[in-house]
C-alpha cells in the first residue's frame, strides 16, 4: 500500500496535468472557432469561383483545351502534404504521414530525385527529410497562419513546373475536417486537374454570357485560380482538423486525468482511514495494557 | 442593384449600389442595372461602386466579374492596402 505521502504526491500532479490539458482544450476549442470562420469566409468566393467556371464550362459547346488537365505518363512527381506544427493532436500527423509513405511507395519505380516533395508542417517536414528528400521550401509558418499570398504562390510554382512538364502529377495529401471529433485522411490527384464533370442535369438554363475578351484567355485565367484556391482549402481545412482532433485528444486526456485523480482521492482516502484506525487500535491496546 | 465583392479571405463588400465601375482586360466599363449577362477578368485596378450619396473604391490586384440577373460579383483575390471610404 502506497504511503499517504506519495498518493497525495500524485493527486498533485495529476490535478496540474488536468489543468494543463483542459487549458489546452480551450485553446484549441477557440482556434478551431477561427479556423471555421476562415472555411466560412472563403466559402462565396469559392461557391461563386467554381460556379463561374461550370457555367462556363456547361455553355461552352466546343471542346476547351485547358493545359493543366492535360494526362501524361508520370516521369516525374510532386507532392504536397499537409500536417500540423504541433503534436498532442492524436493520430493526426501519423495519418498524413502513413498516407504519404503509401504514395510514396505507389511511384516506387520512380528515383527519389524525380519526386519532389512540398510539406507544410513541420512534422511532416521531418518526416520527408528523415528518409532522404529534401523539400521544396519551408512552409512551415504555413500551417500556422493560412495566407492566400503565400499558398498562392505553391500553386503557382506547381502550375508553371506542369506546364513546363518538369513534373507530370502532383498529389496532394491532408487531413479533410468532417466534424470536430473526426477527421478523414484524404488523398487526390491536385494536377492534371480533372474537369469536373458537370451533370446533365446541371446544364438546366445555361446564360447566355457575354464573354471578354475571349474564352480561351478566360479560361486560362480562371482555371489557376481555382487551382490556387482548392491548395488554400485543402490548408484551411487540414488546419480546422488539427484543431478538431487536439481538441479532442485533450478532451480525452482530461477525461482520463479525472478519472485517476478520482481513483487516487479513494486510495488516498482509504490509506488514511486506515491509519486513523491503527492509531485508535494502539491507543485503545495501550489504555487496556494500563489496566 | 446588388453588388458583391468576394476574395478568398473575405467578403469584402455585400450591398445594393446603383452602379459600378470594374476594370475590366477590355478596358474599364460601368455596370448600371439591368446590364446584359457577363463574364470577365479584371486587371489591376480600381473597383467603384456607387450609391446616391456615397462612392466607394477598392484598389485590387486583377480577378473576374460575372454580371447576371441584376447582381454584379467581383472576385479578386487580393485587395490593395488603399481603400478610400465615402466622399
Amino acid at each position: 500500500m502506497a504511503s499517504l505521502k506519495e498518493v497525495r504526491g500524485r493527486i498533485a500532479s495529476v490535478t496540474s496535468t488536468r489543468k494543463i490539458t483542459s487549458a489546452m482544450k480551450m485553446v484549441s476549442a477557440s482556434k478551431l472557432r477561427r479556423a471555421q470562420d476562415a472555411i466560412a469566409n472563403y466559402l462565396p468566393y469559392q461557391q461563386k469561383l467554381t460556379k463561374v467556371l461550370e457555367d462556363f464550362i456547361a455553355s461552352s459547346t466546343d471542346d476547351l483545351s485547358i493545359p493543366l488537365a492535360q494526362q501524361r505518363e508520370v516521369k516525374h512527381l510532386a507532392i504536397v502534404a499537409i500536417s500540423s506544427n504541433g503534436s498532442l493532436c492524436g493520430a493526426f500527423n501519423s495519418n498524413v504521414i502513413k498516407k504519404s509513405d503509401e504514395v510514396l511507395e505507389k511511384y516506387n519505380s520512380l528515383s527519389p530525385k524525380d519526386i519532389l516533395v512540398y510539406p507544410i508542417g513541420k512534422k511532416i517536414a521531418e518526416s520527408f527529410k528523415k528518409k532522404g528528400y529534401t523539400p521544396q521550401g519551408d512552409f512551415i509558418s504555413l500551417a500556422e497562419k493560412p495566407n492566400y499570398d503565400a499558398i498562392g504562390a505553391i500553386a503557382d510554382e506547381l502550375i508553371d513546373l506542369f506546364i513546363t512538364k518538369q513534373i507530370d502529377c502532383v498529389e496532394l495529401v491532408y487531413n479533410h475536417f468532417k466534424n470536430p471529433a473526426v477527421q478523414q485522411i484524404t488523398y487526390e490527384m491536385f494536377l492534371p486537374m480533372i474537369p469536373s464533370a458537370t451533370d446533365s442535369k446541371n446544364k438546366h438554363i445555361t446564360t447566355d454570357y457575354i464573354l471578354e475578351p475571349d474564352k480561351n484567355y478566360l479560361v486560362n485565367q480562371l482555371v489557376p485560380k481555382v487551382m490556387r484556391l482548392r491548395l488554400y482549402s485543402a490548408l484551411l481545412d487540414s488546419i480546422a482538423a488539427e484543431h478538431g482532433a487536439r481538441t479532442t485528444a485533450m478532451q480525452t486526456a482530461t477525461d482520463n486525468a479525472q478519472e485517476l485523480i478520482q481513483e487516487l482521492k479513494l486510495k488516498y482516502n482509504k490509506a488514511r482511514q486506515e491509519a486513523i484506525t491503527n492509531e485508535i487500535l494502539d491507543i485503545v491496546g495501550g489504555a487496556e495494557g494500563l489496566k | 442593384m446588388k453588388f458583391l465583392l468576394l476574395s478568398p479571405e473575405k467578403k469584402l463588400f455585400d450591398g445594393d449600389v446603383d452602379s459600378v465601375t470594374i476594370p475590366g482586360t477590355k478596358g474599364m466599363f460601368t455596370v448600371w442595372s439591368h446590364h446584359a449577362s457577363l463574364i470577365t477578368t479584371i486587371e489591376k485596378g480600381e473597383v467603384v461602386c456607387k450609391t446616391a450619396d456615397l462612392e466607394q473604391k477598392f484598389l485590387v490586384d486583377g480577378g473576374f466579374a460575372e454580371v447576371k440577373n441584376d447582381i454584379v460579383s467581383v472576385c479578386i483575390e487580393r485587395l490593395l492596402p488603399v481603400e478610400e471610404k465615402g466622399k
